[in-house]
């Protein structure tokens, strides 16, 4: 998994939305750590236990040990706690949604494809067949998405930007992003939604703020 | 044992009723933790009574009939009323020999 | 005598029709027991499908909307008609051999379960047979994917109204159970000198009638909307009604499928390490509480829904490091101070409880909704759960039956055969399902028939598969084994392992009645306190002399 944990675009400090860097930090930080440890130590334990009991003669008696056993989960309750505790406050700033952010794009999933409205302007990225719809954004700033679909459940993934959300028909949902850093990603619906779910991709293009700004005025002119 | 169950659930259905803007999550969970506290409060004010002894055949082909007919009934819904006749009608001969065995128990019993 | 069956006697039949009819829980335990496990041969071969489809980023081995069928008939058969009605099977025979009851409480209900399950999973396969194929909308078929213009055809509908049949068969076997446990276990066994495995079927029974209904509940919306042309879930709530229903059923089912396991897995640790389980007393109340909070989490299966109170169910969820570690810490106990005998139920016992904790840890992170919104619906999740469903599950299900298969047969499984298939099936579980949880991380999502050609991805799929083969072989030798065990049967007496618990107090199989006389109950180890009373050796070859303790005084 490390392979993974290099291509990550990373993000120097962990500031709001910045679900990457969020991501890393509490996965590779504290939950896998922690897991490889309890993994390693529970195998360890087993191991030593079963050669050791093997050069027994007799079994024990003993039926239990209860105040080793409430130390125990009092050591387990306090590992939730911290778990819960550096979840919370990461799902916080992952789950805050900008009330001024510097774009709004409606996503509205559909079998089986993909639609981009910036709010506020004429543009619109439509995919078809042929052609992959991709989502243009300006790197850095805080970009609102309001995600919702026509027909079924859908779910808008990033992989790269480790988050996703569900599209759902009926209501959108809607979420802030930021991109650090340039470049074209990968995005893909992750729900299963039918026949052609495979194919349901779409692209993240990260510009510089004047580029978007100026790729979003001429695709602006040529709308009207 | 299943009332105490019961209120474990009951507590976290109430933290939920408070947690979270959404009604319907709490209100399942509320629904499931009354009627596992409603099963235990019966069961303990329905004491144990004296074992009881009940004569069960050793087969029973009826309960399984009843079974496959309540079965070809349902799956008739999409195939069309021919299949839901055939079906209640196998269920309807399957609980009559129940029924048949259950009277012949009693009989049994009765006659002890 | 406590509760059910002096059978009346009958012109006993024999063959097909004794079997089909039966009302005693041991030939029905069987009967479900041997119905899921060619049950589970279909849903292998349909693993075997995605496998070979997944081993090519771009294979045409089938068709994208076979593909489809395929893994949601894989899904379903797996969890609907296998790995549920296992578990149910091990209770239906087990327990009240385990509460000294003469049989099981309502035998006719628990075998017109059994009907109802059967025909449930014939209708769910029948879909193949009609023009849109079988049902292929995931084993939890989201409405409204699942509804009528989503998904037309009545391959669904054959879907919906099977699995509604199998979840009523499985509730009425746990109902069943339940009132076993409740009110027919034999004088002197309290409830707090059940065995371990009952206590493990106590858990599971009591999530079952709680949560099964809501499944019963949420299908039949699902049916009623798509004959009535729509509308239903619409006005209760759209698809956030339906994946509240669902997942409420759908979480306690995941552990319905995870406690009958780890009860036997104790038991058969208790008895390989020659003493009693370590920490009775902790674990009668925190797989209790385990019960409780896995009726609280389904909650989890909707963190990236946006309609979802996140915090509560990361909560509930996380919080279930506490009891699953208290049961951890009991089987180390039992195997720190026992003597151990590593035979091959104690070989499959200790792999489930290695193998399920890389399912249990990865549990733990998705149950970090800031780290689930990544992996959620992808190869990782696929990865978790399959640690926890195969690798935990079904090791555990291996531990129990080559422990209870002498006492349900007579006969042993081969200790040879099963060594061969305990290591050729965790090589096999950890090449198929380490790599889908890297592939997850790295951006692979579910249910898709084909994947780019990033690099790295084809190797890990290429292993995954060629593990998924050796899973296959292990499964051979375990057909083998039963072969063998028919063929050229070694007997195996009343309490070939020196067992703990009543059901080696009875002949292998036992009799109809299950017993003979009983011998006293005092822990949750009764043939364990006889054996410590009498000062024989800790591996009793033979039925320990019973007091008598004759139906007729119960």
């Amino acid at each position: 998994m490390t392979v993974a944990a290099a291509d990550l675009p990373l993000a120097a400090a962990a500031a709001a939305n910045d679900s990457a860097g969020e991501f890393h930090d509490l996965a590779w930080r504290i939950y896998f750590p922690i897991g490889i440890a309890v993994m390693v130590a529970v195998a360890g334990l087993f191991a030593a236990a079963i050669l050791r009991a093997r050069r027994r003669t007799a079994p024990s008696p003993r039926a239990d040990h209860p105040r080793a056993e409430a130390l125990y989960a009092l050591a387990l309750a306090a590992i939730v706690a911290l778990l819960l505790g550096v979840t919370f406050a990461a799902e916080s700033r992952v789950d805050a949604v900008s009330p001024r952010p510097a774009v709004t794009v409606d996503v509205t999933a559909y079998q089986w494809q993909w639609a981009f409205q910036y709010a506020g302007t004429d543009v619109r990225e439509i995919g078809t067949d042929r052609h992959v719809p991709v989502l243009s954004v300006p790197s850095g700033e805080t970009v609102n998405l309001s995600i919702t679909s026509r027909d079924v459940i859908h779910a808008f993934w990033i992989p790269a930007l480790r988050f996703k959300r569900d599209a759902n028909p009926g209501f959108s949902t809607t979420v802030s992003l930021r991109f650090d850093r340039e470049g074209r990603f990968e995005g893909r619906c992750s729900e299963f939604c039918g026949l052609r779910h495979t194919e349901m991709r779409f692209m993240v293009r990260v510009l510089s703020p004047p580029e978007f700004r100026d790729w979003l005025a001429a695709r602006g002119r040529a709308a009207t | 044992m299943l009332a105490l169950w019961g209120l474990f659930l009951g507590v976290f259905a109430a933290v939920l009723w408070v947690w979270g803007p959404y009604a319907l999550p709490p209100l399942i969970l509320t629904c499931a933790a009354a009627a596992a506290l409603l099963a235990g409060l019966v069961l303990i004010a329905w004491p144990e009574r004296e074992p009881r002894v009940r004569a069960v055949p050793e087969i029973s082909l009826p309960s399984a009939l009843a079974a496959v007919g309540a079965t070809t009934a349902l799956y008739g819904v999409s195939f069309g009323l021919w299949l839901v006749l055939i079906g209640a009608g196998l269920g309807a001969l399957g609980i009559a020999g129940v029924v048949r065995e259950l009277r012949g128990e009693l009989r049994d019993r009765g006659a002890r | 005598m406590t509760g059910a069956a002096s059978a009346v006697p009958r012109p006993a039949f024999r063959g097909l029709i004794g079997w089909a009819g039966t009302t005693d829980h041991k030939r029905i335990g069987i009967l479900t027991g041997s119905t899921a496990l060619a049950f589970f041969a279909a849903g292998g071969a349909l693993a075997m499908v995605i496998r070979a489809q997944l081993s090519e980023p771009d294979a045409h081995v089938v068709s994208q909307d076979v593909y489809d069928q395929v893994f949601t008939m894989h899904g379903s058969t797996m969890i609907y008609l296998v790995v549920i009605p296992l578990a149910l099977a091990l209770g239906v025979y087990m327990v009240p051999l385990q509460v000294g009851a003469a049989n099981i409480a309502a035998p006719r209900l628990v075998l017109a379960g059994y009907w109802l399950y059967v025909s449930g999973g014939i209708g769910m396969y029948l879909g193949f047979t009609t023009t849109h194929g079988a049902a292929k909308a995931g084993w939890y078929s989201f409405y409204p994917l699942s509804g009528a213009r989503a998904t037309p055809g009545p391959g669904m509908d054959f879907w919906i109204v099977g699995v509604m049949l199998a979840l009523a068969g499985a509730t009425l076997m746990a109902g069943a159970i339940l009132a076993t446990i409740l009110r027919l276990r034999a004088p002197g066994m309290t409830l707090l000198r059940m065995p371990v495995f009952t206590w493990a079927m106590t858990a599971t029974t009591v999530m079952t009638v709680v949560s099964f209904p809501v499944a019963l509940l949420g299908f039949a919306l699902l049916e009623i909307d798509r004959q009535t042309g729509g509308g239903v879930y619409d006005r209760i709530g759209g698809p956030i009604a339906y994946q509240n229903l669902f997942w409420f059923f759908a979480h306690p089912a995941v552990y319905e499928m995870f406690f009958p396991f780890l009860g036997a897995a104790a038991e058969v640790l208790a008895v390989f390490a020659g003493r009693r389980w370590f920490g009775y007393r902790a674990f009668v109340p925190s797989v209790m509480a385990f019960a409780g909070l896995s009726t609280l989490v389904w909650g989890h299966h909707m963190f990236s829904t946006g309609r979802n109170t996140n915090e509560f169910f990361a909560l509930t969820s996380t919080a279930i490091v506490i009891v699953a570690g208290i049961e951890y810490f009991g089987a180390i106990g039992t195997l720190w101070l026992g003597k151990i005998r590593l035979t091959v139920p104690m070989l499959f016992a200790i792999g489930f409880f290695l193998q399920f904790l890389v399912g249990g840890l990865s549990g733990v992170v998705v149950a970090s909704p800031t780290l689930d919104y990544h992996l959620t619906d992808s190869y990782f999740i696929v990865g978790h759960f399959h640690y926890t469903l195969f690798a935990g599950s079904m090791f555990g299900l291996f531990a129990a039956l080559y422990y209870w298969f002498p006492k349900m047969t007579g006969r042993f499984l081969s200790e040879r055969l099963g060594r061969w298939q305990f290591w050729v099936m965790a090589a096999g579980t950890n090449l198929t399902f380490f790599p889908m949880l890297v592939l997850g991380y790295e951006g692979m999502p579910r249910r898709i028939a084909s994947y780019p050609d990033n690099p790295g991805w084809q190797a890990l799929n290429v292993v995954s598969s060629a593990g998924a083969a050796l899973v296959a072989v292990s499964m051979a030798l375990f057909a083998a084994a039963v072969l063998a065990a028919w063929r050229r049967p070694s007997a195996a007496g009343p309490d070939p392992w020196g067992g703990h618990t009543l059901e080696w107090a009875t002949s292998s199989p036992p009799p109809l009645l299950n017993f003979a006389a009983l011998p006293p109950i005092r822990s949750y180890a009764p043939l364990l306190d006889l054996r410590e009373a009498g000062g024989a050796g800790p591996r009793a070859g033979s039925q320990p002399a019973l007091p008598a303790a004759g139906r007729a005084s119960r």
